[in-house]
């Protein structure tokens, strides 16, 4: 025998943005590309899944070649597809991820405006290659490591084959040094991804928080 | 075994559990919630909620020794104080006073506890929220985030106290947190009591709240999301029948709270779904 029978009020639900600041450079050509599409498509298909990270996550979609191209606006991803990559040109790297910092400020500041909860948003950069001469890998990596300090939002940075850990390392914050992905294993990140942000997205505040560990996708741990 | 049933000697029926989410079982994290209930005579009794912080590595066993502790050091103060000898509560200041006693004494003991098993503070982080209720009302006072709710008459529920959120929708402050100063104790220690005849109350985490309050609306008025904090009457209401009909047939305190975590698991399509850790004490006076 069933004894209670409490309704459930309609609620919204709290958001949590996940910016994917992605390289399309000409050097991703061929199977990194392959592979990244379809690491893509495999992360859609796992929030999808996942009823109150499809609820909650926002995917923002900006690529870098030779220009910026926001290819997607915050959006649940009932709200859209997944697109297809292609390559072509350099690697302007910087600006890119000073796009997405700006677009992740702008967000929250409409989530605020609408007075709609949210969790820390991540930004997730992809790359293979070095930064066009021009870019200022440095500035970037004052602005990041400030606004990670500050807790505006998680940065993650992930090389693939051909990358400069160097330079990947100088960006990245302290908290969260370059993951070297093995090969072309971006599904494996993808699913590491989807499953954190399931964590963060039910997480409390505190120093740290627990996150899967890293497993084969990447090259080694950190 | 602790009887619930109506009977000369309690006029309380209580349920309470906690529950595991489904994100922590997915991802392999123990249930880091915690209750405790307790009749400390047969009309005052002690309710308390420990939710354990996602990101703290020992949480769980945080928030059983908080809310252990917290109750424990409440009962003392009831029967130090000679409170459930007199006819009204204390006054305000008095029990702000003990109240924030108890919550010191069990951050002490805390720091003694996590200093003889080489944690970390931060490791045992969790909120902690807790009542005494009374034939005059209740007392009560909390640390960080949850919910609780009280009823007066049928049809008619409170918020009890508004929860502390950071501009993040997961940020919150812990006993463990460094808020032990003189502002940060007014700031972050709330404490209150309501003077009435209760007819019911609920003290809850955050993982039941969507499911039990509206915490997340829009407000047409002015064109954005709110948190009313506002307890569902339709949750509240049909679960005060249940708790009667548990009353009447005469379940032990077991059977009641073995009922009620299955109805916090999966009750309800967002009690299912929930990924975070759900507890419920649901306190109903017989009397009413």
């Amino acid at each position: 025998m069933s004894y209670f029978h409490g309704e459930t009020p309609d609620n919204y639900e709290q958001k949590c943005l996940c910016t994917l600041v992605l390289d399309t450079s000409g050097s991703m050509s061929g199977s990194a590309i392959r592979e990244l599409n379809r690491g893509l498509l495999e992360f859609y298909a796992a929030i999808e899944e996942d009823l109150i990270a499809a609820n909650r996550l926002e995917v923002s979609i900006i690529t870098f070649g030779s220009s910026i191209k926001t290819i997607q606006d915050p959006a649940l991803i009932d709200n859209f597809d997944m697109p297809t990559l292609n390559v072509s040109g350099t690697t302007r790297l910087v600006d890119a991820v000073q796009e997405a910092m700006r677009k992740t400020e702008q967000r929250k500041q409409w989530y605020k405006e609408t007075g709609q909860p949210y969790y820390r948003p991540i930004i997730v950069l992809i790359t293979d290659g070095e930064p066009d001469r021009d870019q200022d890998v440095n500035g970037l990596s004052a602005e990041i490591q400030e606004s990670v300090n500050a807790k505006r939002f998680t940065f993650w940075g992930l090389g693939v084959k051909g990358f400069n850990q160097s330079i990947l390392n100088t960006i990245c914050p302290d908290s969260a040094p370059g993951i070297p992905l093995s090969g072309y294993k971006f599904a494996e990140f993808f699913k590491w991804l989807s499953n954190s942000i399931g964590i963060i997205t039910k997480s409390k505040e505190g120093e740290s928080i627990e996150l899967p560990p890293v497993s084969d996708w990447a090259q080694m741990k950190f | 075994m602790e009887m619930a049933i109506l009977d000369h000697k309690n006029n309380w029926v209580a349920a309470y559990a906690s529950v595991i989410g489904n994100g922590h079982v997915a991802a392999g994290l123990p249930c880091q919630d915690s209750c405790v209930h307790q009749i400390i005579n047969p009309t005052w009794g002690v309710a308390v909620v420990a939710d354990g912080a996602g990101s703290a590595a020992h949480s769980d066993i945080g928030s059983d020794f908080v809310a252990r502790n917290a109750a424990h050091c409440l009962q003392e103060v009831v029967n130090r104080r000679k409170w459930a000898t007199k006819e009204q509560l204390p006054e305000q200041n008095d029990w702000r006073s003990e109240a924030l006693k108890v919550t010191q004494i069990v951050r002490q003991r805390l720091e003694t506890f996590v200093q003889s098993k080489a944690y970390k503070s931060n490791d045992l982080a969790c909120t902690l929220l807790f009542a005494l209720y009374s034939p005059f009302g209740i007392l009560y006072a909390h640390i960080g985030d949850g919910r609780a709710a009280f009823s007066t008459a049928e049809g008619h529920w409170d918020a009890l106290i508004a929860p502390f959120r950071g501009d993040e929708a997961n940020e919150t402050v812990f006993i463990t947190s460094n808020i032990w100063t003189e502002a940060g104790v007014d700031m972050y220690i709330k404490t209150g009591r309501v003077v009435a005849d209760i007819r019911a109350f609920a003290l809850l985490s955050d993982g039941c709240e969507k499911g039990s309050f509206e915490v997340n609306v829009w407000d047409e008025e002015n064109q954005k999301y709110h948190d009313p904090n506002r307890p569902y009457i339709k949750f509240f209401e049909p679960n005060i029948q249940g708790m009667q009909q548990l009353a009447k047939e005469q379940k032990t305190q077991e059977q009641i709270n073995e009922i009620w975590a299955g109805f916090l698991r999966s009750g309800s399509a967002q009690f299912k779904q929930e990924t975070d850790d759900k507890t419920m004490i649901f306190v109903y006076n017989l009397t009413f």
